[in-house]
């Protein structure tokens, strides 16, 4: 054991004269503009081939498991099938709550706060409850995805590693969005899918360190998976030219799918609701369960992801009828916002995908019994419309464009799968605010954004008593002129704040630009008190945000405010000319 | 029509640099016509667009009625008032029995008297030639710029513990706004004191308007 902490410390020193130095000097200058530290670069990569390569691994058992379930259950009498959605998601939600305490959401949502606001913070826990939580509940034929709760684990597992290196916020940050560029990578068998999600999703940023170490992780996860499980192709199709007449269609297709992610979001958002008066949260995932046991009675195709139906769709674009593809998005419809609504552990990914393309399939069909000449095959208005969902839901235009071109292993789509995200995306954003991820954290006020004013102001506030000024003298509020007088003789700043003469609170900041002219006035040195001179002003605590800081110094006027902690002890004050001295610091490391 | 804003009058109501606002306009941030071959801004534009913008407008351009301002001794005496015989056997007494002889607003009376024996506690107001300056320990709530002082004359003289010792027969009581006015117009009482007459003059407890004459001619303002 003290071997593996000398190890860690010496792995941290190394660390440490690896990467660069956050404050430049004359010669840095230069490196500013060369792109960051080619060393920090390699030195990123080297921990995003360690968490790509852990976080594909999970991926790739998390899928395996998952389908060993599902085919395990298939040898279960009949009867017994339709309860194991209940018992599995039941079960799932009791033991992330009661045995892990792990009382996070859907998850996703998580992960981006954790990377706008405390990376580290992250919990090691989310692996377990994530894995086998998504593994009992979808394994079990609940209807949700897998990719969702990857995610997690793959942000969880790159905070792990953060934490392990003891990297500092900002690359702890990027190292959970490794993570998640390696999970996404190995669940989909997609190294740019997972690339591109977690530039546009997670980090929501593009620069060399967010992009060649997001690289290595999702070459790496993927190699895993392509050794673990093989490279399978996950939607195999060929196409033939599409036609101006189709691409015009395509831009259709994207504002239908654009509209139906919006009714799909505020369906999940409406039955959390509805679910929410049922007060036990692994009672209320039970019954989510029975309903899908219930649903998958009548038809069996809402089990699961349903994968299985999208690639039937492809493979078999023949034997469906408008109205069989039609009854199939209402079915899977409500058996997702059930499923998610109570409280299941599984995400919005695959759901999306698949209703997608069963929304793409009825349009193909739809379109082929008009009878025009020349329209493009069902199946492929099938895989566009999966890409119009996805960016629908997630408002990631990219990221719906390049796992479809990725997973039907092919570039003869790319005209249309453009369109259609991009009339998809400004429908959804015509209609709804953020995505299914952010639309919470937006409502909160929680989504800023990375290198944006106020987020270099947050980071600021974070530790706001560093920020005071210690170096004043203060005064009691029966202090008299004559005295005074003595006081700032031996002051470095212009303000006194003004303690109440039997506490420490500050009541008021004597300014000497206001009392100059009268400080030699000998008759007022025994009848002005400080008291009377004082101005009263806004003051500041400490659990407050920097931008109400900021308003109450707009207000006021004044260019320095006192700062007090909860129980209105006077701690220091803070100015405006300190506030920017370090915005201006926290301005250079962020460039 | 329109109320069309000049580069000055913008400058008022944003508080912001004219460079910065010559700026914007170039910039096209802020939307501007050009009208005699001087840019000029829309009034109501402006102030949607600096809504938008989350700047806040200055509040003296906001139609509001600037106020007297009553930073001197005589314009605090005038918005203030005289008052004879007040009654009292001792410095507290004094103190406890005036606020109910003067108009108050925003503040009653009982707050006024613990802030003034609150104030007289810390140390006298006393400043010599029978009179004190008693003033509340804070500054108080009252509309900006509006200072005031009262004269009061008392029955009988009382002690003050004033620096000379003697008792106390005036009071010139001191409800200042800001911080300057509070300082300005002390000095100006205690200059005011440093003349030679003033205390027969205040001991005969003269009517308004003569006291008001009086102190014009002798003080500086």
């Amino acid at each position: 054991m003290n071997s593996w902490t000398t190890f860690k410390q010496e792995l941290h020193t190394k660390l440490q004269t690896l990467l660069p130095s956050t404050s430049p000097g004359e010669a840095e200058r230069l490196s500013h503009f060369r792109a960051h530290s080619a060393r920090e670069t390699v030195v990123m990569m080297l921990c995003a081939l360690i968490i790509g390569a852990g976080s594909g691994v999970l991926a790739v058992s998390l899928n395996w498991g998952v389908h060993f379930l599902q085919e395990s259950i298939l040898f279960l009498p009949d009867l017994s099938q339709i309860l194991m959605p209940a018992l599995g998601a039941g079960l799932a939600v009791f033991m992330i709550r009661n045995l892990l305490r792990d009382p996070s959401g859907h998850g996703v949502p998580e992960v981006i706060h954790a990377v706008l606001h405390d990376a580290r913070n992250l919990k090691k826990r989310m692996i377990f409850s994530r894995f086998f939580g998504s593994l009992l509940t979808v394994g079990t034929g609940n209807s949700a995805g897998l990719e969702g709760p990857t995610v997690c684990i793959g942000a969880a597992w790159g905070a792990v590693v953060a934490r392990w290196l003891n990297t500092n916020e900002r690359r702890s940050k990027l190292l959970l969005g490794y993570g998640v560029a390696g999970a996404v990578a190995g669940i989909f068998n997609a190294p740019l899918t997972g690339l591109i999600f977690t530039l546009e999703i997670i980090l929501g940023e593009w620069s060399v360190l967010t992009v060649l170490p997001s690289i290595i992780a999702a070459v790496t996860a993927t190699e895993f998976s392509r050794v673990l499980m093989g490279n399978k192709i996950t939607f195999t199709h060929e196409f033939e030219f599409f036609d101006p007449t189709s691409l015009v269609a395509c831009v259709l297709l994207g504002i239908l799918t654009g509209l139906l992610s919006i009714a799909f979001s505020r369906s999940l958002s409406w039955s959390e609701k509805k679910f929410h008066r049922i007060g036990s949260p692994w009672a209320r995932a039970a019954l989510g369960g029975a309903i899908i046991g219930g649903m998958a009675y009548l038809n069996p195709s809402v089990l699961g992801e349903g994968y299985n139906i999208t690639q039937e769709f492809l493979a078999q674009m023949d034997q469906h009828t408008v109205e069989w593809v039609l009854f199939f998005i209402l079915l899977k419809f409500i058996a997702c916002c059930v499923t998610l609504g109570s409280g299941g552990v599984g995400g919005v990914f695959a759901p999306s995908l698949v209703l997608g393309s069963a929304v793409g399939m009825s349009f193909g069909l739809i379109l082929g019994l008009t009878g025009w000449e020349g329209v493009a095959e069902p199946a492929a208005f099938a895989l566009v419309g999966m890409a119009g969902m996805v960016t629908g839901v997630m408002h990631g235009p990219l990221t719906g464009v390049f796992l479809v071109m990725e997973s039907t292993g092919g570039y003869s789509l790319i005209l249309p799968l453009m369109l259609t995200a991009s009339s998809a995306m400004v429908t959804s954003s015509f209609l709804e605010v953020g995505s299914v991820y952010t639309r919470n954290l937006i409502f909160k006020g929680d989504l800023v954004k990375r290198g944006s004013d106020q987020h270099l102001l947050r980071s600021l506030s974070r530790d706001f008593r560093d920020l005071l000024d210690h170096d004043f003298l203060t005064v009691r509020d029966s202090t008299l002129l004559g005295e005074f007088v003595e006081v700032f003789k031996n002051a470095h700043r212009n303000y006194f704040p003004v303690l109440e003469a039997d506490s420490d609170r500050c009541i008021g900041i004597v300014f000497l630009d206001d009392i100059r002219s009268y400080l030699f006035d000998t008759h007022l040195y025994k009848i002005v008190s400080m008291g009377s001179i004082m101005r009263s002003l806004p003051t500041i605590s400490t659990n407050e945000s920097i931008e109400e800081a900021l308003d109450k110094f707009e207000l006021s006027g004044a260019w320095a405010l006192p700062v007090m902690d909860g129980k209105a002890r006077f701690l220091g004050m803070l100015s405006k000319s300190t506030l920017f001295d370090h915005y201006r610091r926290e301005l250079q490391i962020t460039v | 029509m329109a109320q069309m804003l000049t580069i000055p009058e913008v400058v008022n109501l944003l508080r912001v640099p004219e460079t910065t606002i010559r700026r914007w306009m170039q910039q096209g941030e802020l939307p501007c016509t050009i009208r005699n071959g001087k840019p000029v801004v829309n009034k109501a534009t402006l102030i949607s667009w600096a809504e938008a913008k989350h700047l806040r407008l200055g509040s003296s351009a906001l139609g509001k009625k600037g106020n007297l301002v009553t930073n001197n001794l005589l314009a605090a005496l005038e918005l203030g008032g005289t008052h004879y015989g007040l009654k009292g056997e001792d410095r507290d007494a004094v103190l406890r029995h005036l606020p109910g002889q003067m108009q108050l607003n925003k503040i009653s009376p009982q707050k006024l008297e613990t802030l003034l024996l609150e104030r007289e506690s810390q140390s006298s107001t006393a400043l010599g030639k029978g009179v004190a300056v008693p003033h509340p320990r804070y500054p108080l709530p009252i509309p900006k710029s509006q200072s005031r002082v009262d004269v009061f004359f008392l029955s009988s003289p009382v002690e003050w513990d004033a620096p000379d010792r003697q008792p106390v027969h005036t009071l010139f009581l001191l409800l200042s706004a800001e911080s300057s006015h509070h300082l300005k117009i002390l000095s100006q009482i205690a200059g005011l004191l440093r003349q030679a007459g003033v205390e027969d003059f205040l001991q005969q407890a003269p009517p308004q308007d003569e006291l008001l004459d009086y102190i014009q001619a002798r003080t500086s303002h």
